[in-house]
């Protein structure tokens, strides 16, 4: 095998006469003293003989239009493909959409009935109080610009607020040390004392 | 190759001059492709306008970053592979049909006609890309740049493909004398 590759690559070229001179002569020049490549050349030779019909001018001229044409069809296919997509889409089964349907209406009345809670801003004073109240003053919304709903929202919290406060003083009553009784009757005036003596003697003739 | 893409932005714009005027550019060279593929004018045909619709109807995949005719021979090759394997298999038609059929009137004719046969026989015993590129290299004389884009590979793969399809190529023949 000969291993001039640089000329066995240029014999195809050669073949088709499309080298210049000056390589054509070193082919030629190889080519005479290697049989190898000679052997190469007239397979070459012989392939790129092969015959290829011509289908004739007609078949060449009506090219264009037929493909034109069946271009035309692909892309109307096309077309008509993703319409009937679509269709098919929208034609889904009626069980589907009815249960489309009453999901998204049980979604819409949940969210009718049950509304999610408003968010509360966090209020975080910011170091002089008087500008704070001042600004909580005048961030209140009047009782007159609330919905229903919100008042009710609103006085369900005062209940609940409320009802601690309550329960804090009952605890604190409950919880106070017993009070001193003769240092209350030491504040009391003459008249009073008078008064508060009538009180138990009639207490003890009703008791009598 | 810049005329190529002015081509196609006439067409992407509705010119139907422009469509007609790539087809004519290439239906020749692509149906000789096509045909040394297949062997048969009807599947060179066929697949001739398989190969145009694709191109024209996937324009929009086209990069251009290859040229628009590499990107033609791309499609054309790849359409046309398996009827080309399907081929290769049953190539071995019997040498007295062809006499018969051709009626040759000298004995180099005859001659002619069997190293041809042998020639394709041996052909269809190569493996595809081997045989692919030396379709392309030699029947079709496209240069080994433009192989390597159509078949995607390096200029070196290309040329070791060649290579090696002509060695095998002679070995075959050799041993079919």
């Amino acid at each position: 095998m000969c291993s001039n590759t640089e000329i066995r690559e240029l014999l195809p070229t050669y073949l088709e006469v499309g080298l210049d001179k000056e390589l054509a002569s070193r082919v030629e020049k190889h080519l005479e003293t290697c049989a190898d490549c000679r052997q190469e050349l007239k397979l070459l030779r012989m392939m790129a003989s092969e015959p290829v019909p011509d289908p004739g001018e007609a078949f060449w001229a009506a090219m264009p239009e037929s493909v034109y044409r069946k271009v035309q069809q692909m892309q109307e296919k096309k077309r008509l493909i993703d319409i009937s997509s679509l269709w098919k889409w929208m034609l889904v089964p009626r069980w589907a959409w009815s249960v489309a349907t009453a999901v998204l209406v049980l979604i819409v009345s949940l969210l009718i009935v049950k509304p999610f809670p408003r968010e509360i801003p966090s209020i975080t004073p910011n170091g002089d109080d008087a500008a704070y109240e001042e600004s909580a003053i005048m961030d209140t919304p009047g009782l007159t610009e609330l919905s229903q709903t919100e008042l009710e929202d609103v006085s369900h919290w005062a209940d609940n607020e409320l009802a601690a406060v309550g329960n804090d003083i009952v605890d604190v009553l409950i919880s106070a040390p017993e009070r001193d009784i003769h240092e209350d009757l030491s504040d009391l005036n003459r008249q009073e004392m008078e008064h508060l003596s009538r009180k138990l003697e009639e207490l003890e003739q009703e008791e009598g | 190759m810049d005329e190529d893409l002015d081509l196609i932005t006439r067409i992407e714009t509705g010119e139907r001059e422009a469509f007609n005027e790539l087809v004519l550019k290439y239906q020749k060279p692509l149906y000789s492709l096509l045909y040394r593929m297949v062997s048969d004018h009807d599947d060179a045909s066929d697949l001739l306008q398989k190969t145009f619709v694709k191109a024209f109807t996937g324009l929009k995949g086209f990069e251009r970053r290859s040229s628009f005719k590499t990107w033609l021979y791309q499609i054309a090759i790849n359409l046309a592979k398996n009827i080309y394997r399907d081929r290769s298999r049953v190539e071995k038609v019997p040498i007295d049909d062809v006499i018969i059929r051709r009626d040759p009137k000298t004995l180099e004719t005859l001659i002619k006609q069997e190293d041809r046969l042998r020639l394709r026989q041996s052909l269809a015993g190569l493996p595809e890309k081997q045989r692919l590129t030396l379709l392309l290299r030699v029947q079709e004389a496209r240069k080994f740049e433009e192989i390597a884009a159509i078949m995607k590979c390096s200029i070196g793969t290309a040329k070791a493909n060649y290579h090696h399809a002509v060695q095998k190529l002679k070995k075959i023949m050799g041993e079919n004398k």
